[in-house]
């Protein structure tokens, strides 16, 4: 039997194949031995796993182990305004090394290089946006480039992430 | 949330990317004085996807299509438009980039350069700059399905 | 003025509500009833103590900050357990565990053991405790390598269909549909190893 065969037999038993498919390998397994060995051998495999998971304790006391969870809570949330800004920085910027680099020259607070315009401001950096849009400006010195980028408020304060 | 819907249909990908229509128009406030400096705006649309059929965008050119792959994430870039323009101070231009981008550039003698962004007429942000410009500077921000429009004021020499 | 909920006794229902309106009491009374299942959860992808209690900490901290996102569409604790595994999977893939993969990789790629070896009868219960049937089982799976095992975890424990697997693991549903069919030969051939082990001792 194959094993294009052999996963089709998995299927059948784990209830992935459509009807005609599954009719199929239906008859395959009542008529061909070989094929009747592989699915019993799966289902019993399968059962004995889905029916005896460990449980687990775990060892750290309740209390302990909560405490820890608050801390991190509080901690995060205090981070959050400052840490905003820096899933937009991640985005905008090219998933490459060289660009990588320059992102970190972008980003850091090291050196003459980095221009963090949104806290330098001078008579003659000066931003003013539509109050429903933030701004985060940079420069890139090697480039010669002075970015602004204007996102939603609700964006910029709070990146979307996706959970399934 | 409605003005983020608003901007961000600056650059939906039809009819806004290719209509290019809009004449300059130079509002001048008094007479020109001092050196001009050259400029183009250009509107560029960075995105993942291949160049859409049937419309009408051109390559962007190549050392600013470098400088942009060193510093955003998209694959592709696209110009939507380009319109060169002059200044001298004390002067202003209002350029339409598409039928929803407005960039209103002015050079005044102490503020010197200010670049205002309007989105289907409404203000988006005003950056000021030292004068001469010599740093591109780009206003950008996010458009739909994950791409991003880029309005670029270029010094010419 | 809110009406006193009395933590132990509240559903999950009530106690997600009110935490949902920030009663940090009432999540973590959530934390305490669920903290072992999460962990249990994290401890059998990553098998690492540590990392762990790590990891199911870190999902409750997203669990926190995410809550209004939870509708009632499964239950709190099941919520709980796919963000748990989204981490875990992110920590897993960030290690790059490339040694013991690459040797299953290698026997999956070549359909060398599971193709070739006899049919078996993986069933050992006989002889055994329940409870120590479940730390034999356990102590299979720790042999398989992290994407095997990873695949027989989400499929039989979370029992998600190859294509969210295919999803969730970044791959293919023909790279799930491999890895689970070798992931549950290899268990077989290691759990009728444990029954012939048995019969000689009783011998």
């Amino acid at each position: 039997m194959n094993n294009a065969t052999q996963l089709k037999v998995m299927s059948y038993l784990d209830n992935e194949l459509s009807a005609p498919d599954a009719r199929q390998v239906a008859a395959l397994i009542t008529n061909d031995p070989e094929a009747r060995a592989v699915y019993n051998e799966l289902k019993e495999t399968r059962e004995l796993v889905r029916g005896n998971e460990l449980s687990l304790t775990l060892k750290e006391p309740k209390d302990f182990y909560w405490s820890q969870i608050q801390r991190k809570i509080e901690s995060a949330e205090k981070a959050a305004p400052r840490r905003a800004s820096a899933p937009l920085w991640v985005r905008l910027l090219a998933p490459i090394a060289g660009a990588i680099a320059l992102a970190a020259v972008l980003l850091s607070i090291q050196g003459p290089q980095i221009q963090p315009l949104t806290t330098h401001v001078s008579a003659m950096h000066e931003i003013e946006n539509n109050p429903e849009m933030a701004t985060i400006t940079f420069r890139s010195e090697s480039e010669g480039v002075t970015v602004v980028w204007v996102s939603s408020r609700e964006t910029a304060q709070e990146p979307a992430e996706q959970f399934e | 949330m409605q003005l983020v819907h608003r901007l961000a249909l600056i650059l939906s990908a039809t009819a806004a990317l290719l209509c290019l229509s809009g004449p300059v128009q130079a509002e001048t406030n008094q007479p020109s004085k001092g050196p001009e400096q050259k400029f183009s705006a250009i509107l560029i649309w960075g995105t993942d996807s291949a160049k859409p059929e049937g419309k009408d965008l051109k390559d962007v050119d190549s050392t600013l299509k470098d400088k942009f792959q060193k510093i955003f994430k998209w694959k592709n870039y696209f110009e939507v438009s380009k319109k060169p323009f002059s200044l001298h101070q004390g002067e202003s231009h209002m350029l339409k980039l598409s039928p929803k981008c407005d960039v209103k550039v002015h050079q005044s003698e102490k503020e010197g350069l200010e670049v205002e962004l309007y989105g289907e007429g409404k203000f988006v942000v005003k950056r000021k700059q030292t004068m001469p410009l010599s740093d591109i500077l780009i206003l950008a921000g996010d458009d739909k399905n994950a791409s991003a429009w880029f309005v670029v004021i270029k010094p010419e020499s | 003025m809110p009406s006193k909920i009395d933590y132990p006794t509240a559903g999950d229902e009530v106690l997600v509500k009110a935490a949902q309106k920030g009663d940090m009491p009432a999540f973590e009374e959530l934390v305490s009833r669920h903290r072992d299942k999460i962990y249990a959860r994290a401890f059998s992808m990553v098998r690492n103590e540590e990392d762990a209690v790590d990891l199911s900490q870190e999902a409750w901290v997203k669990g926190w900050q995410r809550l209004n996102q939870f509708q009632g569409e499964s239950s709190f604790a099941t919520w709980m357990t796919r963000i748990v595994i989204n981490l875990c999977l992110d920590q897993l893939r960030k290690q790059k565990r490339v040694k013991s993969e690459s040797i299953d990789q290698m026997e999956e790629d070549s359909g060398g053991v599971e193709r070739q070896m006899p049919v078996l009868n993986p069933n050992p219960t006989e002889n055994l405790e329940r409870g120590e049937l479940r730390v034999r089982i356990d102590k299979a799976l720790a042999q398989l390598s992290y994407e095997h095992r990873t695949v027989l975890i989400l499929h039989e424990f979370e029992e998600l269909e190859y294509k969210l697997i295919a999803k969730k693991m970044g791959c293919s549903i023909g790279t799930v549909m491999s890895r689970l069919f070798y992931a549950r030969r290899k268990m077989a051939s290691l759990l009728a190893g444990l029954k012939r082990e048995e019969l000689q001792t009783e011998k």
